[in-house]
C-alpha cells in the first residue's frame, strides 16, 4: 500500500479529457460568478450609498440576509428547493454553441449572490475612501456629478478595491467546490467519482488540491500585476507596460516588497 | 446703486445658512469689486469657509442672495420665492469661479501636469495640446515646471498647493477664492505659496482669501474684513483695519492670533 507515486504522477501528466474539462467548467464557473458578483456589488455597493433611505435599507438588508447565509445552503436551496416548493427549476441551456446545465446556472447565480454580499461591502469602502476634498475639488472645477463620478470617484476607487476583490476571487476558486453539492461536474466531483472506482482518493485528492493550489498561485500573480500598475504613481521604476509590472511585482524592491506584505 | 462701470463683481446679500438648528450664517453682506482682493478674518467655527462655499455652491444657502456679476448664485427668482436651480446649471455656474482649499485636494491619480488639463478638457471641451501648452505656462507661473509630470504625493504641500492653484487658473476664473491656503503648511513653504498668490492679486485678479496670515493680508488685500458669528462685523482698508484706530473688539481679536 502507501501512497502511489505512479499513479499520482500520471494524474498530473495525462490528465484526461474529462478531468480537463472539469478544470474548465470550475475556472468559467469561478469567474462567471466572479463578474456578476461585481455587478451586484456595484449596484448594492453604491445602493448603499444613495440618498434615498428605501434604497440604503434594501442594500443594507441583502448584505445582511446574504451574509448570513451559508453558500452551501444557498446553492441547494436555489438549484432543489426551489423547485421542490415548485417556485423555479433551472433548465439545461444553449448558449452561442455551449450546453449550460441546470446545475451550473444554478452554481453560477448562487455563488454570485453570495459574492455580491461581500463586493457590496468592498465597493462602499472604495468609494468611501476617496477623499471627500478632491471630489469637492472636482465640482468645483465645474466637473459634472457624472465626470467626477467616472474620472475621479472610480479610478481610485478601484485602486481600494483591487486587492480585495482578488482576495475574493481567490475564495471564489475553491468555493466552486461546493457546487458538486448541486452536481456540477468540476474538478473535485470528478475527482471524487474517479476515487470511488480507484480506491486511491488521497492521491487524487492531492492532485485536485494541487490543482486549487496552481490556479490560486497563478491568479495571485495575476493579481499583484494589476496592483502594481494601478499603484504606478507611488512607484519610482517605470510600470508602463504589462511586462514591466510583472517585473517590478517580482522583484524584491523595498517598496514593493512592503506593499505586499 | 453706483453707475454700471462700479458694478461688483460679488454681491452678498443677507446670506443665512443653518446646518439644522445651528445658523452658520446670519445675514452676510459683502461686496467685491472687479478686480478687488478681499481678505476675511475672523474666529475659527465663524462661518468664513461656509460662506465661500455657498459661493461655489459646495454648499447652498437657504435665504438671502448671492450675485456673481447678474448671475444670482443656485438660484431663480420667481416673484418673491427663489427655486434653485437644476444641477445642470449650477455646474455651469461654477465653472468660472476658481477655489483653492487648505487641504490642496489635488487628484491622487494623477500627475501635476494631468490635474491641471482634467476640466479645461472635460469640461471646457479644449483640445489636449492646447490645454497643455496653457499648463505648462501657468505651472511656469508657479513655479512648478520641473513637477509637471510628478505625482501629488511626492510633492511638498507648497508644492502641491501651487500645482492647485494652477489647476484652478486653468478654467479661467473671474473670481478665486482661497480658503485659508496655507494653515495646512509648514512656516518655509508658507512664503513660496503666498508669493504665487500676491503676484495673481497684481495681476488684477479678483479674490476673496480667507486666511490667518495678517501680515499677508495687510500687504496683499485691498480691503479686509471681519467675520464673527456669520455676520461681518468690521470692514476697513489694511491700513485702518489693522491700525491705531481700529474699534477695540477687533484688536482683541487681533491680539489673540499674535
Ligand atoms: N457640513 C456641516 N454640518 C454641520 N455643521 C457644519 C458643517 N460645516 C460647518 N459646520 C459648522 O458651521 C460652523 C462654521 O464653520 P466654518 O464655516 O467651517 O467656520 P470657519 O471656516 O470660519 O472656521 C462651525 O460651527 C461648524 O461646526
Ligand atoms: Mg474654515
Amino acid at each position: 500500500m502507501g501512497f502511489d507515486w505512479a499513479f499520482f504522477f500520471d494524474r498530473i501528466v495525462n490528465p484526461g479529457a474529462p478531468y480537463l474539462n472539469a478544470l474548465v467548467r470550475t475556472v468559467t464557473m469561478a469567474v462567471l460568478a466572479m463578474v456578476l458578483g461585481l455587478l451586484i456589488g456595484l449596484v448594492v455597493g453604491f445602493g448603499r450609498l444613495s440618498r434615498y433611505g428605501v434604497i440604503r435599507a434594501a442594500c443594507a438588508f441583502y448584505v445582511w440576509l446574504i451574509r448570513g447565509i451559508p453558500v452551501l445552503v444557498l446553492l441547494v436551496m436555489l438549484f432543489s428547493g426551489m423547485a421542490a416548493a415548485g417556485l423555479f427549476r433551472f433548465s439545461d441551456i444553449e448558449l452561442l454553441g455551449l450546453k449550460l446545465t441546470a446545475s451550473f446556472q444554478a452554481a453560477v447565480i448562487g455563488l454570485a449572490i453570495h459574492e455580491g454580499a461581500y463586493m457590496a461591502e468592498i465597493v462602499r469602502n472604495g468609494v468611501q475612501a476617496v477623499a471627500l476634498g478632491q471630489v469637492e475639488a472636482a465640482r468645483s472645477l465645474g466637473m459634472s456629478s457624472w465626470q467626477v463620478t467616472w474620472r475621479i470617484v472610480i479610478p481610485q476607487a478601484t485602486r481600494v478595491i483591487v486587492p480585495p476583490f482578488g482576495n475574493d476571487f481567490n475564495h471564489m476558486l475553491k468555493t466552486t467546490s461546493l457546487a458538486s453539492v448541486i452536481g456540477v461536474q468540476e474538478i473535485f466531483l470528478l475527482t471524487e467519482a474517479m476515487s470511488a472506482t480507484t480506491f486511491k482518493s488521497f492521491e487524487l485528492l492531492t492532485v485536485v488540491a494541487l490543482n486549487y493550489l496552481v490556479l490560486t498561485a497563478i491568479w495571485n500573480t495575476i493579481q499583484g500585476v494589476i496592483e502594481t500598475r494601478l499603484r504606478a504613481h507611488e512607484i519610482d521604476r517605470p510600470v508602463r507596460t504589462w511586462w514591466q509590472s510583472l517585473v517590478v511585482y517580482l522583484s524584491p524592491t523595498p517598496g514593493s516588497a512592503e506593499r505586499r506584505a | 446703486m453706483s453707475g454700471g462701470a462700479r458694478k461688483p463683481l460679488v454681491r452678498a446679500l443677507d446670506v443665512r445658512k443653518s446646518f439644522g438648528e445651528t445658523a452658520v450664517l446670519r445675514g452676510v453682506d459683502l461686496e467685491v469689486q472687479r478686480g478687488e482682493v478681499l481678505c476675511i478674518i475672523g474666529p475659527s467655527g465663524s462661518g468664513k469657509s461656509t460662506f465661500l462655499r455657498c459661493i461655489n455652491q459646495l454648499e447652498t444657502y437657504q435665504a438671502g442672495r448671492i450675485y456673481i456679476g447678474d448671475d444670482l448664485i443656485g438660484y431663480r427668482e420667481s416673484g418673491n420665492r427663489l427655486l434653485p436651480l437644476p444641477s445642470r446649471q449650477v455646474v455651469l455656474q461654477r465653472r468660472h469661479i476658481g477655489m483653492v482649499f487648505q487641504q490642496f485636494n489635488l487628484f491622487w491619480h494623477m500627475t501635476v501636469l494631468e490635474n491641471i488639463v482634467e476640466a479645461p478638457i472635460r469640461v471646457l471641451g479644449q483640445p489636449l495640446a492646447q490645454a497643455r501648452e496653457q499648463a505648462m505656462r501657468l505651472l511656469d507661473r508657479v513655479g512648478m515646471t520641473a513637477k509637471a509630470n510628478a505625482y501629488p504625493m511626492k510633492l511638498s504641500g507648497g508644492q502641491q498647493q501651487r500645482a492647485a492653484i494652477a489647476r484652478a487658473l486653468a478654467m479661467n476664473p473671474e473670481l478665486m477664492l482661497f480658503d485659508e491656503p496655507t494653515s495646512a503648511l509648514d512656516p518655509e513653504t508658507t512664503g513660496e505659496v503666498l508669493a504665487v498668490i500676491s503676484e495673481l492679486a497684481s495681476s488684477g485678479m479678483t479674490m476673496i482669501i480667507v486666511t490667518h496670515e495678517m501680515g499677508f493680508a495687510r500687504q496683499v488685500a485691498d480691503r479686509v474684513v471681519l467675520m464673527e458669528e456669520g455676520q461681518i462685523r468690521h470692514e476697513a482698508a489694511p491700513e485702518q483695519f489693522f491700525g491705531d484706530k481700529a474699534p477695540a473688539r477687533l484688536k482683541a481679536f487681533l491680539s489673540t492670533i499674535h
